[in-house]
């Protein structure tokens, strides 16, 4: 519930100043609108009648006039019920129940709900002059005759106020704070003793919360009265003593200071939700799922065609039979139904077959590579496998290849082909 | 396997009480990331890839990928996340369904990538593999695979300093072949790598079998007969 005042004499000069510190004498929290000329307080799970007395006794007592005063849940009916109750003397606070706003609000004239003189003349010009009867006009139709400012006004007769009148109360993180008056030290071990005490009253506030710290500041009070706040962050969030005291240490090992420390405070200054990380006691495998998605979100940001699939083919060419498609985006919240394989050696082709000089020998009739040179480099082969023949294609560029397994001196398996039709040798790949 | 003296335990346990902030020794690290190949685990510190730490797996390395994929497989069957980031554009044929997959444009693309996926923490292993990698840069990756916790190995020429450093090799006189009815070798059957773990105060080897899959270069339907159709 809000309560708006109305205050058609709004003070200026220091007065409007001390006008806040007034209401927030009052209310938990309180805000201003001098284009209005309304002032608002924070009465949710207050009672807003004793609220709205004491704030205008205050007032009163600061010569400070109001008006007329109202509550509801929607902001924009408090305020102009607020402002509609200044032509009559001062009642008592009128509390508009939450689900009649708008019954509430039809039968105002619709000079009541604001708005410029143009478009007050436009409306009365059709006819309409309570605000229950623009309820009723659909919004194109309202957008379409009296345009923007005609439908901010349908709005407000609908109680359709979505504006958030007051910002979510920042949280407050843990912090823990040890001053020595007895002495100083500019010692890092002693620092670091201290350290330790300090980081593990904070990790544990934290662990107790279920967030981790995202960046510490750690403040040390110096002997000439100065202050050196250090600022420490991470990546991932965390609540690991541990991790903040190598982080801090070294930190502060770096640091060198004008004079002696007499005091240190740890304060969490960012925090977030712990990150899960996969092979944790507790991950159950896909609780890490959303901080995988966004690194490859992000990765697909920086290059849209990273992540790939394989599509397989029949292609009797080897490094035609794989192509791979790119994926638009992953999404790693199912499990995949895998087994585990055992290892064995895995083809790995050239993205293009590489020429090269290969020293043969004639076997059954085909020739058998007995040494190739590959960049100037002579592999000698132990033993060569094959021929395992491909050919065909009638309608594109036709191919015949005689495929070699060779064995090098070093037990490395290479795939070397012989093309028939241009009698030139090529490593396709090896096995790894 | 050493023993340590009542005086080092209790000069460690001091050192523990002063420092517990410093890097500790392999064997008090979290359980490692189990590849599920028993043999490669055992030579492992903690009995799997270190989590948190980058691995290097010093290329050419014989059976890396073999091994890398198979724990790729291990950890969807257990339902964890891996990702495998493709620079040489090589791998396509024996790549299974499941792990994602990427393909960087560029090696900073690349790397850019790695660091993403590491810090995210949603994934249990990242492999890079075909972009070079700098020192200062795996400094910044280490950093990533700190933050995230996940497992990160990294298949790359040279020496660079990792928690953990892999290096295979053949054992050439334990190629296993099919002979053909004539006795010639006509499919080669399995390969023999030797493996080396080397980390801080670790250095273990083993040796593993690996199949060589095959049948997709073939189209011979005997896989005991070279396919000689289609040749001029």
């Amino acid at each position: 519930m809000f309560v708006a005042l109305s205050i058609p004499d709004w003070p200026t000069g220091a007065a409007a100043n001390d006008l806040l510190a007034l209401l927030l004498e009052v209310a938990p929290r309180a805000a201003v609108s001098p284009e209005e000329r309304v002032a608002w307080l924070d009465a949710r799970s207050l009672d807003p009648v004793p609220l709205a007395a004491l704030a205008v006794e205050r007032l009163t007592a600061n010569a400070i006039t109001v008006g007329g005063m109202a509550a509801s849940r929607i902001p924009v009916v408090a305020r102009v019920a607020a402002q509609h109750a200044t032509r009559t003397p001062l009642q008592p606070l009128p509390v508009i129940a939450s689900g009649a706003e708008r019954s509430w609000l039809a039968p105002l004239p619709i000079a009541a709900l604001g708005g410029s003189e143009t478009v007050q003349r436009l409306l009365l010009g059709v006819g309409i002059t309570r605000a229950g009867q623009l309820v009723s006009l659909s919004r194109e139709s309202v957008e379409v005759r009296f345009g923007r400012e005609g439908l901010a006004l349908w709005r407000i007769a609908r109680a359709d106020d979505r504006r958030l009148l007051f910002s979510g109360r920042p949280r407050e993180y843990p912090t823990a704070s040890l001053d020595w008056t007895e002495f100083s030290t500019t010692d890092i071990e002693q620092l670091v003793f201290v350290l330790h005490s300090l980081l593990k009253s904070v990790c544990d506030d934290l662990a107790e919360r279920g967030i981790g710290a995202r960046a510490l500041e750690v403040t040390l009070s110096l002997e000439n009265r100065a202050v050196h706040v250090e600022r420490v962050a991470v990546a991932r969030s965390t609540s690991q003593r541990t991790t903040w005291l190598r982080l801090v240490r070294r930190a502060l090992e770096k640091l060198s200071l004008p004079d002696r420390v007499t005091g240190l405070a740890v304060e969490v200054a960012a925090a977030g939700p712990p990150m899960v990380r996969q092979g944790d006691l507790f991950d159950l495998g896909f609780a890490s799922a959303q901080a995988a998605e966004s690194a490859v979100n992000f990765i697909l940001d920086l290059q849209p065609d990273a992540v790939l699939a394989r599509a397989l083919s029949a292609h009797p060419l080897l490094e035609r039979r794989v192509a791979w498609e790119s994926q638009a985006q992953v999404t790693f919240d199912h499990p995949l139904a895998t087994v585990a394989q055992p290892p064995a050696l895995q083809p790995l082709l050239l993205p293009l077959p590489r020429e090269v000089l290969v020293r043969a020998e004639v076997r059954r009739g085909f020739a058998s590579p007995v040494r190739y040179t590959d960049n100037g480099e002579h592999f000698p082969l132990t033993e060569a496998l094959g021929p395992h023949c491909r050919s065909g294609e009638q309608w594109g560029a036709a191919f015949a290849r005689e495929y070699h397994q060779g064995v090098r001196a070093d037990g490395t398996v290479v795939l070397l082909y012989r093309d028939t039709l241009t009698d030139q040798w090529y490593l396709a790949g090896w096995w790894d | 396997m050493v023993f340590l003296t009542a005086t080092a335990l209790d000069l460690r346990a001091q050192l523990a009480q002063r420092f517990p902030d410093a890097v500790p020794l392999p064997g008090r690290r979290e359980a490692g990331l189990r590849t599920g190949i028993e043999a490669f685990d055992n030579a492992l510190p903690n009995n799997g890839l270190p989590r948190g730490r980058p691995t290097i797996w010093a290329t050419p390395g014989a059976g890396a990928t073999a091994i890398l994929m198979a724990t790729v497989h291990q950890l969807l069957a257990t339902g964890q996340r891996a990702a495998w980031i493709d620079g040489s554009r090589m791998l396509g044929l024996g790549w299974p369904d499941g792990p994602l997959m990427l393909r960087p444009r560029t090696a900073l693309l690349g790397l850019r990538f790695a660091e993403l996926l590491l810090e995210s923490g949603g994934f249990a292993l990242v492999v890079l593999s075909g972009v070079p990698v700098e020192r200062t840069t795996l400094f910044r990756l280490a950093r990533a695979t700190h933050e995230g916790g996940g497992a990160f190995a990294l298949l790359t020429e040279g020496t660079l300093p990792a928690a953990l450093r892999v290096r295979s090799r053949y054992v050439t006189e334990r190629i296993r072949y099919q002979p053909t009815p004539f006795g010639d070798p006509a499919r080669l059957t399995s390969v023999t790598v030797a493996i080396d773990a080397v980390a801080s105060g670790w250095q273990r080897n083993t040796t593993l079998t690996l199949p060589l899959d095959t049948h997709d270069v073939r189209c011979a339907l005997d896989s005991g007969l070279a396919d000689r159709r289609g040749g001029e």
